[in-house]
């Protein structure tokens, strides 16, 4: 709830309604029933289980929509309107005329513009106009991208994979890193082999390529791995929350959490 | 037996489900106290806050969803508290719109704890909020925080804040802490970290930590906290017994049942092979 509040502050509401609302949002009898709403919700999403039902669409589109609504709002209250509309229209601010007030700036109209033909594409004999943004955006990013990510990614780890590899190891945790780096120097050539396919993977090349075939798998398998982790662990802070937080069944099992 | 054998590799979905159900719900009411043991990747993330001089400025990226919020909210509330714990300066923001939420709970949470009611807006922390665009927000505050955010998430001119006096920079970050569910991640490293210099570690979901990996072997992080386990390590390290630590529990027992379910499968379907390859063998002998 302190978020709808913390929303509603960037508004000159009454301070009497907000902190009423707050008052009211806050109470335990309030959260009691945002539990059970949510406990309800957690059960209809689980109800796929048993197949696509009107329970599990109900949920989902309400997450959804619930989603895109925050999402909204957001935008509105803390983008659209300080930087665009305040700018625009200076004396909309409630702050128009004191210390910290938003200033006219006009220049706000260009992105403005640019960013209603990204609109207009759903308009087919104007959605031509919605290219001129795309390509003033994708000139941009790709401008600002190549020399940053060659600094920032490429030379970084092409660094790290030949790295120590030309260094003699003098105790028994250098030759272990030089044996680490080996194996990443050997994983890394071996997959790009595999993923040239320019040159049929037969001969030396072929037996390179299957290498590379064994650094992917062990590389999926740990992917696989954490995958599960992950699901599982969204499993169990949805059981956690049913269990002691919706049940309170911690005041059965001592311990329990 | 090979009835059986057709049997169990062909069981129901749901058997399955109903016993990964047991196996979350009998470790969360009755704890096995599983014990967990922290990994150098989450240690180093750690040790960065805890040896970084008090009042140093820590920023802290959410660039996560509800969706994620089992694994991330217990790593963020952790960090948050050894933020607090060490008196440092933490300034918050969010690449993720959803994130924003995330945060304002956090903080609630943490506030009512006792020992941080000293802890105060705009002095200790500041919760900058969200900004769409994600690689000109990261450019934005490499320049200038002021210039980016203009006001915290409230509204507050951030001109106003003793927190932001002399502080405008990325650079003048000591640390930098990105908890990421998506790609956010990539672009502090690219757009933010590598052109000025900041240390930083990531606290990710399970399904990306394996990712990070060839980060923190090019020393571009120092650390990982993967997953709720990485929170539940983090925990640890905090002498505390989180929510994440907590989790632990049915975390082992369901990867023991998956473990099991794996090599059962494997071992019967060879098995299984191997019998109608003798009876195929019996018929035409």
């Amino acid at each position: 709830m302190n978020v709808v509040f913390a929303l509603l502050l960037q508004q000159e509401l009454p301070s009497g309604f907000l902190a009423g609302m707050q008052k009211f949002f806050g109470s335990p009898s309030m959260t009691t029933i945002g539990i059970w709403i949510a406990a309800g919700f957690t059960l209809a999403m689980f109800s796929f289980i048993f197949g696509d039902n009107p329970l599990f669409k109900l949920g989902q589109h309400l997450y959804l929509g619930l989603s895109a609504a925050w999402i909204m709002a957001l935008t509105w209250f803390n983008l659209i309107k300080p930087n665009f509309v305040y700018r625009l229209i200076p004396f909309l601010d409630p702050k128009y005329g004191q210390a910290g007030a938003t200033p006219f700036d006009p220049w706000v109209i260009i992105p403005a513009i640019m960013g209603m033909f990204i609109i207009l594409r759903i308009i087919r004999p104007i959605a031509w106009l919605s290219r001129i943004t795309f390509a003033f955006y994708i000139g941009g990013a790709t401008g600002i991208a190549i020399p940053k990510v060659i600094n920032g990614l490429l030379l970084p780890q092409f660094y790290s994979t030949i790295n120590r590899i030309d260094v003699l190891p003098s105790n028994a945790s250098e030759i272990v890193l030089l044996i680490n780096s080996l194996i990443l120097l050997v994983g890394a050539l071996t997959v790009l082999v595999y993923f040239f396919f320019s040159v049929e993977h037969r001969g030396v090349i072929g037996r390179f390529a299957r290498v590379g075939i064994y650094f992917l798998m062990i590389a999926f398998g740990a992917s696989f791995g954490y995958t599960i982790m992950a699901r599982v662990s969204l499993l169990i802070g949805r059981m956690q929350f049913l269990l002691i937080d919706w049940l309170h069944l911690n005041k059965i099992f001592p311990g329990a959490g | 037996m090979k009835k059986f054998l057709k049997w169990f590799l062909s069981l129901d979905r749901r058997i399955i489900y109903a016993l990964l159900a047991i196996a979350v719900i009998v470790p969360i009411l009755i704890p096995l106290n599983v014990r967990v043991y922290p990994t150098p990747e989450v240690t180093g993330v750690f040790d960065t806050i805890e040896n970084l001089p008090e009042g140093s400025n820590i920023m802290l990226s959410v660039d996560y969803d509800p969706a994620s919020m089992p694994e991330l909210y217990p790593m963020m509330k952790a960090i948050m508290q050894h933020v607090i714990n060490k008196r440092h300066k933490l300034f918050i923001l969010a690449l993720w719109p959803l994130g924003t939420g995330l945060v304002t709970q956090a903080i609630s949470e943490l506030k009512e704890v006792p020992g941080n009611e000293w802890w105060t807006e705009g002095e200790d922390y500041v919760f900058l909020g969200y900004k769409p665009g994600t690689t000109l927000v990261i450019m934005g505050v490499g320049q200038s925080i002021r210039d980016t955010f203009v006001k915290d998430y409230t509204g507050k001119p951030l001109d106003t804040m003793p927190i932001m006096q002399g502080v405008d920079k990325l650079k003048q970050m000591d640390y930098l802490v990105m908890l990421e569910a998506g790609i956010a991640g990539d672009y502090w490293i690219v757009y933010g970290t590598e052109v000025h210099d900041v240390p930083v570690g990531a606290g990710v979901t399970a399904v990306m930590a394996p990712q990070y990996y060839p980060y923190l072997q090019a020393n571009q992080v120092n650390g990982i906290i993967g997953g709720l386990k990485g929170a539940a390590e983090y925990e640890a390290l905090m002498d505390f017994k989180g929510k994440a630590s907590r989790a632990m529990d049915a975390q082992a027992t369901v990867h023991s049942l998956v473990f099991l379910a794996i090599i059962l499968a494997n071992v019967f379907t060879v098995w299984l092979r191997a019998l109608e390859r003798k009876e195929r063998a019996g018929g035409v002998g």
